[in-house]
């Protein structure tokens, strides 16, 4: 594969930074722009969008909202009002400015099993989806992991692919942040298992590389114990190099992370001290850089050995995850498996819905440029 | 990676190295679980909650540990499991006797069922790529058995002449163990590719197989390394069955009822596979093709067993320490209140309860007798103490069965006959709450608080053992862990479990509402003063009539709220958050019991024994799911 990371040069904007960014590339030409988002609770769903349409420029708006069966007993279904308010707040964005229409995201099979993740992946499947539009934006601010990890990568493939037929569209990547707001969002219910996401369950499914060893790279976030616990029952890693945030807005942050973890990391999973890694928490390509030099290190170090079976795993922040995904989405296609290992909940509390609109506001949009006009 | 500072906290058959570490940690006890007739004859499942001890005895019975058991028999830690291995026949002087071969079914076999294929299909899709892992398992396990070099001696295994293994698919019947290895290699690997490819698999490079043709090859006999069988016994291990789909598991459960190959079938998973009608009916699902082992049922059933499988457990893990040398955990463990230091304060309750008693009986004539009984003089100043608040429970009960009865003397040897060890238990369990004593603490309560769960154990064992750990450090002058120290680790742990309960079970808000509905009720009947369940209530139970009728669709169609109750009930189960037992007679009725996880009981001050439960109705546990357990005017009037 080329020593020179995809993604070594990046467009990332945060703020008013970003909002400048859109303007000017909305001014730029007419522009014909598909935004996804998924429908949720969280009150982060339609800034996105805002910003977006905010932005001004020609062309058409079109937008896909994305809805998930979670099933009657899902525990989110108690904020029903919050998704009606939501729903209600873009109703008023996109009245006469952006056409719409809607995808269900399937999140259990008939038999009661997970399928959220193949879900998303299936939900674009040709590269005509998006051959009308010049830009498409993921918003990933209400998608849960599961979600994002396999429709973000299928976007990625699908944008390549049309750039191969000399048609490519730009791909952003939208996520509005709030480390306040995600302390008040509580997972409740989570899977008994983890399991790898679609389109990345890397080499560690194959008995016939069975003595090949695991390196896991979990990136870690606050309150993830039990996800954290039951990802490693799932990869049972030999080497383990956890990712701390780390510079953060909190410069404790780091340190709060290993008090939090200090029994799970290094009394249970014996984790030697100097393999913990770094990276800005603003910074997704930083953690992309982190994860995919670290993978490839490994498989230099154990290339001799037979290599290893690398595995990825974010709990923290969905900014963050990004990089994780990026890294793996950009060796898989230089055909070195790399696996995600995620585990889902079955829904979310949130501690004080009240406080949660009134913190949206003070969130910041951040925007990465994937894949486009930039890096031509 | 590190080696372990506290090796309570290692999971045996995930996180230890070294095969002879996992030896050393394995309690040979967990072999009592086995059944010498029936684990060669009918496939065996082995069902647990997570941390009930499976995995761990798959991974005893693969080459690679059987290897170093028996180059390490003679080694203390390991003697005991030699010889009981030795009489399973599964080892011998000259060594395994046994090849087995596991399957962990943590792999990509559900995604198969995401494929846009059809039903059949998928069905051949998925015995396909079991087969190929099967193979590929079996040889790595041969070559293993035999020390040999992988894959450079696959050519000294062979099939025994005529074995056809892939009866009506393409291609060349492999003849040799290079080119099974080959055949799974590449099977494995095209399932694998479609199943994370971009684009949608090209169904003509998919097959499959009708059956699990792969059990062939593991028929004594069939299988040679230079021309000889490779093992006298042959085990197929499968391990994570929950995670298949449930149609895999229905095919995977049939196709070994039919096939009866010979081959010993282990099949290990946990509860969250199962419905939530199959969770309600736990335990009755024994039959003819299977034999099913509830792991944490049968512990349950031999408490005694259990207790010193935890201890030895615990023995071992403490032995690997490398920062502190202790060679046996029990004697760390305090486990009276008679010492010194509660000399004082046993004295000061003693006085209390007596003056108590003696003011309520004072000027009744019937308990003249019961107060100049001998236990009340004698024995330690608790024993003594104890025998009043007995004293007290009694006059308490006498009180309210004999109102407007003469006021006859009762004689003393009644309050003897009376005493008994359940009323004692009582009896401790009042004084520790009344005074804010230590009640959880000891060995034998520690194995009560592991629920028949080893995970859980060591966890509660591994919070005890890291205060020696500290005590060690800061060098104090004992590492004995007294009372009060144990009680509050242990309650500390018990807060935790609660309050993990939202994020750990599925409908979490409502599994812990209803169980703190539960602990709630348990506790104010087992703290009523006459203590009429004594050593207390630690248990609900409802009719197997009601619990067919939360089976039942149609009933639950008109009442949905049992249908959640089911549900909640089920996740309870599936987490051995309750311990369900079936079909206990009581009072002429059958129940099914379902019993506090141990670990929950510290809350609200509940024993650790078994046997108290209070009937109940479904629609008034469904209305704890709303409005949560609230005290009725009757039991109000009882505190």
């Amino acid at each position: 594969m080329s020593s020179v990371a995809r993604w070594s040069n990046y467009v990332l904007a945060a703020g008013e930074d970003l909002n400048s960014l859109l303007r000017l590339h909305c001014a730029s030409a007419e522009r014909n722009i598909c935004v996804i988002l998924g429908q949720g609770f969280d009150p982060r769903m339609n800034i996105g969008l805002r910003s977006i349409l905010e932005a001004g420029g020609t062309g058409r708006r079109h937008l896909i909202l994305l809805q998930f069966d979670e099933g009657a007993s899902s525990p989110s279904r108690f904020y029903e009002n919050a998704i009606k308010q939501n729903l209600a707040d873009l109703e008023k964005l996109r009245n006469g400015v952006c056409t719409t229409e809607s995808k269900t995201v399937k999140m259990w099979g008939t038999d009661g099993r997970r399928i959220s993740s193949h879900s998303a992946a299936n939900l674009f499947s040709s590269a005509k989806d998006f051959a009308d539009f010049s830009d498409v934006f993921l918003d990933i601010s209400a998608l849960p992991r599961s979600i994002f990890y396999p429709l973000l990568a299928k976007l990625l493939y699908l944008q390549e692919k049309n750039s191969r037929e000399g048609k490519h569209f730009n791909l952003f990547a939208l996520v509005a942040e709030s480390p306040e707001m995600d302390g008040q969002i509580i997972e409740e219910g989570v899977d008994e298992s983890g399991d790898y996401v679609h389109l990345f369950r890397g080499g560690t499914d194959r008995t016939s590389s069975t003595g090949e060893p695991k390196v896991w790279i979990p990136i870690l976030g606050e309150r993830q114990r039990i996800q954290l616990e039951r990802l490693y029952e799932l990869v049972t890693p030999q080497e383990i190099c956890p990712i701390l945030p780390s510079p953060a807005l909190n410069p404790r942050r780091g340190d709060d992370l290993i008090i939090e973890y200090r029994e799970l990391l290094f009394d249970r999973l014996r984790v030697e001290p100097r393999n913990i890694l770094f990276a800005s928490e603003r910074n997704p390509f930083e953690v992309y850089r982190q994860v995919r030099k670290t993978i490839l290190h490994y498989q230099k170090a154990l290339g001799p050995l037979g290599g290893c079976h690398p595995v990825v795993s974010s709990v923290s922040t969905k900014l963050l995850s990004t990089g994780a995904l990026l890294a793996a989405y950009e060796l898989k296609q230089a055909n070195l498996a790399v696996g995600i290992a995620h585990i889902e909940t079955h829904g979310y509390r949130i501690e004080n819905e009240q406080a949660l609109i009134e913190m949206a506001t003070r969130s910041t949009l951040f925007g990465l440029w994937l894949s486009g006009d930039c890096y031509v | 990676m590190r080696e372990p500072r506290n090796p309570f906290r290692l999971r045996a058959a995930e996180q230890i190295e070294s095969e002879l570490s996992f030896l050393r940690l394995f309690g040979p006890g967990m072999l009592e679980l086995l059944s010498m007739q029936q684990m060669w004859e009918r496939p065996q499942i082995l069902r647990s909650a997570a941390g009930g001890g499976k995995t761990s005895l798959l991974k005893l019975f693969t080459p690679s540990v059987l290897l170093a058991l028996h180059a390490n028999r003679g080694h203390d830690d390991v003697k005991e499991l030699y010889q009981r291995l030795a009489e399973f026949e599964i080892v011998d002087e000259d060594g395994s006797k046994a090849l087995g071969v596991l399957i962990p079914c943590n792999r990509n076999y559900a995604n198969l069922e995401d494929l846009e294929f059809d039903g059949a299909r998928k069905e051949r899709l998925f015995f396909g790529l079991l087969n190929a892992r099967i193979v590929l398992s079996m040889l790595r396990a041969c070559i293993s058995l035999h020390s040999l070099t992988f894959p450079r001696d696959l050519d000294r295994i062979s099939l025994k002449e005529g074995t056809e293994f892939l009866n009506g698919t393409r291609g060349p019947q492999p003849l040799n163990g290079t080119e099974l290895y080959q055949w799974a290699m590449r099977h494995e690997a095209v399932v694998c590719d479609a199943i994370d490819s971009f684009d949608p698999p090209d169904q003509n490079l998919l097959s499959g197989q009708e059956t699990v043709s792969s059990l062939e090859l593991l028929k004594p006999g069939v299988l040679l390394l230079d021309g000889s069988s490779v093992a006298a016994r042959t085990v197929l291990m499968f391990d994570d069955v929950h995670l298949l789909t449930l149609q895999q598991r229905t095919n995977l459960f049939r196709t070994f009822a039919q096939l009866r190959s010979g081959v010993a079938i282990w099949i290990a998973e946990r509860f969250e596979a199962l419905s939530v009608g199959e969770l309600l009916s736990s335990g009755t699902t024994e039959g003819r093709d299977y034999n099913v082992i509830q792991i944490e049922q049968f512990w349950r059933r031999q408490r005694k067993k259990f207790e010193n499988l935890t201890a030895n457990i615990a023995n071992r893990r403490a032995r690997a320490a490398t920062e502190v040398e202790v060679p046996s955990f029990e004697p760390y463990l305090a486990s009276s209140l008679d010492g010194a230091e509660w000399q004082e304060k046993s004295k000061e309750i003693l006085l209390e309860i007596q003056k108590r008693v003696v003011e309520q009986t004072t000027g009744e004539v019937k308990f003249q007798d019961w107060l100049k009984h001998e236990d009340l003089t004698e024995g330690t100043t608790r024993d003594r103490a104890v025998s009043w608040r007995i004293l007290e429970i009694l006059v308490e009960r006498e009180r309210g069965r004999s109102q407007g009865a003469f006021d006859f003397v009762l004689p003393s040897d009644d309050l003897e006959e009376r005493s008994d060890s359940q009323i004692r238990s009582a009896a401790e369990l009042f004084i520790a709450r009344d005074y804010k004593l230590p009640y959880y603490f000891g060995l034998p309560r520690l194995a009560a608080l592991g629920s028949s769960n080893i995970e859980q154990y060591l966890w509660l064992a591994g919070d005890l053992f890291e205060e020696l750990i500290s005590a060690t450090v800061v060098r104090e002058s004992t590492l004995q862990l007294n009372p009060a120290r144990q009680d509050l680790i242990i309650r500390r742990a018990s807060d935790q479990l609660w309050k993990e309960i939202p994020r750990r079970a599925r409908l979490g808000e409502r599994v812990l509402q209803f169980l703190d509905s539960v602990g709630r009720f348990c506790q104010q009947m087992t703290f009523l003063p006459n203590a009429p369940y004594e050593p207390g209530v630690t248990g609900i139970a409802i009719s197997m009539a009601d619990r067919a009728n939360l089976l039942d669709r149609q009933y639950l169609t008109s009442n949905p709220d049992h249908g959640r109750l089911g549900e909640v009930l089920a996740a309870a189960i599936a987490n051995n958050l309750l311990e369900p037992i079936l079909d206990y007679k009581c009072k002429g009725t059958m129940w099914m019991v379902l019993n506090l996880n141990r670990l929950l009981c510290p809350k609200y001050w509940l024993p650790l024994q078994y046997g108290g439960f209070k009937e109940k109705r479904l629609d008034e546990l469904a209305s704890w799911l709303v409005n949560g357990y609230r005290v009725t005017k009757k039991t109000e009037s009882l505190l």
